[in-house]
């Protein structure tokens, strides 16, 4: 399933510049695409919008060719499944309760949950290496664990489309890339369509098929991570001179360098 | 999955007991074989009396009031996400109070019987209608502005009261003051069906909202993603919850503790699954306010202490007894 | 020797020689007669004009007159021995004060309406400076300036009419009053006024304090009489079990600490709760239900009637009174005050309890 904004202008109350400004935006099916950027640049802004979750002051953004904010919340819910970098503490509840929340799209108020029901719970768990905790209370998990929770729970929502707000933000480096790799195995074996929001270049560069790179509530360049990710592109867009360092298998790693050194 | 004790057997046991002990308890010395009797249609007329007529319905007042209390404390716990909200945060027993006092100083309440429960349910009403109006910013209910508009409201009707109660005759003071301290006396069968054909559907319908409230525990937005319809969710919690808290304010006078307790306690023991939790406090609070008002009508002779100061008496130690055992596993 | 000083009890505002003597300071007036003041009683004052009237009481020689005075003094102790100790009074409030007044206080502010209503029954009303709102009888009372709360009073509003005594009642409530006073250095007087007893103590001891000792005898003798004759009339009579409906919601009765069960007994009936100590317990209506009264009392008052009455309330219907119809009206305005009017209010209450005992009114009429 495909998702978009066409022409997507936003500004939040009381700003005076606009969030993002006239942005338009493909997302192919069964891709991985990373939206990167300084903070402020729109990122989190545009994923909202995409997932429904804030409505734009022009433009539209559009699911499987129907504008979001037309689709009933349950049925968006059952196609597209968004996870945040951050939640508020939810009252203690087991991980496995907590999976079990990304089946409510599929549960009206009165139905109790099926064996079907069950089994995908149990098989998000399994996907994202939390079996053995799935008796553990969630305030009593590390934030790489509450983060594979969340991953797990969107993945109980069986969606097409996977949305994440800066999904390592909180994570080491090995789990950063059990968490990237989770999410190519999710294209790959899934065909899940996944935008993800991040700061790190590297893993976007190394597990992103598609690379978008923003600034100032505008695209600044869009297209494969090599093509993007270069010192000129990066400079602009972060405002701060940096140093590319490329090679197999290692992605692309940024490095700022200090104003005024020589190239 | 490891449970400390199995929920809805225990409660039920609970409840019977309480129904029980409120059958028996009373000035009237009516023992088992009594209202056995009686409630096999026979009896001594003065036992009939007093069980069907007096002991009975108030019995029956004491477990819809404590469900429907223990059911509003727990949709306010889940829409303000916080464990401390409580039916009276918002305003509403203020609102009745006021309701009922100026009931009770103009002399409305002399017409009829039925005057002072409508007028503390319109107050109550009001009340909520007030927050409700306030809180609503840009289309959204805002949950934090929620919470100080009601906390504002109920000390703007609070002053209202006591400005009323100063210039008003000092016996209206008096019954204004016991009234708030809540009873159950004095609640007919009548008043009961009414109470129950209010209580039943609401208990529904808040079942069917539990799993929003599941997804809204975690935040407005990721209960969004989930498919949730956030401000209808919140929107049904507050009313479900604000018109239970009046009706009881209406038919009893503020009792307090039940509201907070009895649903934290349920989450305590039973984990924060609304779809647990919600009926589960209604199980709960029934036997509690049975047993207390059982308690507040006890052996101590003919005087009656009001049954506010039983649940507090009594709710309190038991609570903290709770917290301090964990609040997990 | 000669001594100016300023008399706190008195409302004028000169400054008036005292014989600087405890014995009988404020009883010997050195001055011109014209001006003792109004309220001394005569007798047990010596007065005599030793000095110059146009000039003030110390003009001309001071010398001279001290000299007078001194020896007029010592003529005046010896009287004041002789004579019986009628000079001051001594009262013990309810809280177990004992105060000494020297002289009858003049300016008294009653912030209970039963001794308001005392005062005016014995004629001492020219004393009353303030009066709590609550005070509605008799009428007059209007004209005496309202100081506000009786219970909890405002202090300062009280303060503001200078009384030389405040009179509180007693109670929990009240403490801080008393405290304030105390603090203030305002001469105040608890009493307690639950039972009978105290009423015909209260009674006394104001009749003592205010020198009108005859008028509280024959004022309390009105009382008395007025039960006997009531008790009387009804000894031979059968005594209902009686319901007294103080309040509602919750059902709040009368226990025998209140004076209302011994004024219920007199009348002729027996009070449901008797057996309860406390004034006014809350009760329930099974205890109501178990206990069966014949008749239920239900208190009204012209100031409010806010309550419901027995007859609307639901499951009130379930009691024999209710349903044979004897529920009956009672005066609250004369029986809820335990006052000089607590004659007419037993004959009041007696008529409602045996209309047919009481039918020739005696000139009372109840509402």
């Amino acid at each position: 399933m495909n998702l978009g904004l066409s022409s997507v202008s936003l500004r939040y109350d009381g700003a005076s510049d606009w969030a993002i400004c006239d942005v338009n935006l493909e997302f192919e099916a069964g891709v991985h695409s990373a939206l990167l950027g300084p903070n402020g640049a729109g990122k989190s802004t545009v994923l909202r919008v995409l997932a429904g979750l804030r409505p734009c002051d022009d433009g539209r953004a559009h699911v499987d060719g129907r504008d979001s904010r037309e689709w009933p919340r349950r049925e968006l819910a059952r196609q597209m499944a968004f996870v945040a970098s951050t939640e508020e503490d939810a009252f203690p509840v087991r991980v496995r309760e907590y999976v079990g929340l990304g089946r409510n799209p599929y549960l009206g108020g009165f139905k109790p949950p099926t064996d079907a029901d069950r089994s995908v719970v149990a098989s998000a768990l399994a996907r994202t290496d939390m079996r053995d905790l799935a008796e553990r209370y969630v305030t009593n998990l590390s934030a790489g664990e509450l983060q594979r929770a969340r991953i797990a729970r969107a993945l109980a929502q069986e969606p097409s489309i996977l949305l994440l707000d800066e999904p390592t933000a909180h994570l080491d480096i090995g789990h950063e890339y059990a968490v990237f790799e989770l999410l190519s195995e999710f294209v790959d074996e899934m065909s899940l369509t996944v935008v993800s929001v991040t700061h790190n270049i590297n893993m976007a560069s190394r597990f992103a098929s598609r690379v978008v790179l923003m600034r100032e509530g505008t695209v600044v360049a869009d297209g494969a991570p090599p093509d993007v990710l270069t010192p000129e592109h990066l400079g602009t867009a972060y405002g701060w001179p940096v140093r590319t360092l490329t090679g197999d298998g290692l992605g692309c790693v940024a490095v700022p360098v200090a104003r005024g050194v020589p190239e | 999955m490891r449970r400390r004790f199995p929920a809805v057997p225990v409660l039920a046991t609970l409840l019977v007991l309480a129904l029980l002990t409120g059958l028996l308890t009373g000035p009237a010395g009516l023992g088992a074989r009594e209202i056995a009797d009686v409630l096999r249609g026979g009896g001594d007329p003065q036992a009939r009396l007093i069980l069907l007529h007096i002991r009975g319905p108030r019995v029956m007042a004491a477990v819809l009031v404590g469900a429907g209390l223990a059911l509003s404390g727990g949709l306010f716990q889940a829409l303000l996400r916080n464990p401390l909200a409580e039916p009276y945060l918002l305003g509403v027993s203020s609102g009745a109070a006021l309701g009922a006092v100026l009931a009770l100083v103009t002399g409305l309440a002399a017409a009829n019987g039925w005057a002072l429960p409508l007028a503390a349910l319109v107050g109550g009403l009001a009340a909520i209608a007030v927050v409700f109006r306030v809180a609503r910013v840009a289309g959204r209910m805002d949950t934090r502005v929620l919470i100080l508009a009601g906390v504002v409201t109920s000390a703007f009707l609070s002053a209202c009261i006591t400005l009323l109660l100063t210039l008003g005759p000092p016996e209206a003071l008096r019954t204004a003051y016991f009234w708030t301290l809540g009873s159950l006396s004095g609640v007919s069968w009548r008043m009961n069906v009414i109470l129950a054909a209010y209580l039943v559907p609401a208990a529904l319908l808040s079942l069917g909202l539990a799993r929003d409230l599941n997804a809204l525990s975690l935040g407005e937005e990721a209960a969004a993603a989930l498919g949730t319809d956030v401000e209808r969710t919140k929107r049904a919690a507050y009313v479900l919850g604000s018109l239970l808290a009046a009706a009881t304010v209406a038919v009893a006078g503020i009792i307090g503790f039940v509201g907070l307790v009895v649903p934290h306690a349920v989450r305590i023991l039973w984990g924060s699954d609304h779809r647990r939790v919600l009926p589960l406090s209604c199980l709960a609070g029934a036997a509690v306010l049975t047993l207390a008002d059982s308690l507040a009508r006890g052996p101590w002779g003919p005087v009656e202490i009001p049954i506010g100061v039983v649940t507090a008496l009594v709710g309190v130690p038991f609570f903290l007894l709770l917290l301090r055992r964990g609040t997990t596993a | 020797m000669l001594r100016e000083g300023c008399g706190r009890a008195s409302s004028q505002e000169t400054c008036f020689n005292l014989a600087h003597d405890d014995l009988f300071a404020g009883r010997v007036w050195a001055g011109p007669a014209s001006r003792v003041p109004r309220l001394f009683p005569k007798d047990g004052v010596l007065v005599f004009g030793a000095v110059d009237d146009r000039r003030g009481p110390l003009s001309g020689a001071p010398r001279r007159a001290g000299a007078a005075f001194t020896v007029l003094s010592a003529l005046a102790s010896v009287a004041m021995l002789a004579t019986p100790a009628r000079a001051q009074s001594v009262i013990v409030d309810d809280l177990g004060r004992e105060l000494t007044f020297e002289r009858p206080p003049c300016r008294i502010v009653s912030l209970i309406p039963a001794t308001t209503e005392i005062i005016y029954a014995l004629g001492a009303e020219e004393c009353l400076a303030g009066r709590s709102t609550w005070d509605d009888y008799p009428p007059e009372v209007e004209d005496v300036p309202d100081v506000g709360r009786a219970i909890g009073a405002d202090a300062e509003r009280v303060v503001a009419r200078r009384p030389d005594l405040v009179l509180l009642i007693a109670g929990s409530d009240n403490a801080r009053s008393v405290d304030d006073f105390q603090r203030l250095g305002v001469t105040s007087l608890v009493f307690r006024l639950n039972r009978l007893p105290e009423l015909r103590s209260v009674i006394e001891r104001l009749g003592r304090l205010l020198r009108r000792k005859a008028a509280a005898d024959s004022l309390w003798n009105a009382i008395a009489t007025d039960l006997d004759d009531v008790r009387e009339r009804t000894s031979h009579l059968e005594r209902p079990v009686v319901y007294y409906d103080i309040a509602f919601p919750p059902p709040i009765t009368i226990g025998r600490g209140s004076y209302l069960d011994s004024l219920i007994t007199i009348a002729g009936a027996r009070n449901a709760f008797h057996d309860v100590e406390a004034p006014s317990p809350t009760v329930s209506l099974e205890a109501i239900a178990v206990r069966d009264p014949d008749v239920i009392l239900f208190p009204v008052s012209d100031a409010w009637n806010g309550a419901s009455g027995p007859t609307e309330r639901p499951l009130w219907s379930n009691l024999r009174a209710v349903r044979t119809g004897n529920v009956r009206r009672v005066d609250a305005d004369l029986l809820h005050r335990l006052g000089p009017r607590i004659g007419r209010a037993v004959r009041s209450l007696a008529r409602v309890l045996h209309p047919e005992a009481f039918a020739d009114a005696s000139g009372e009429t109840t509402r």
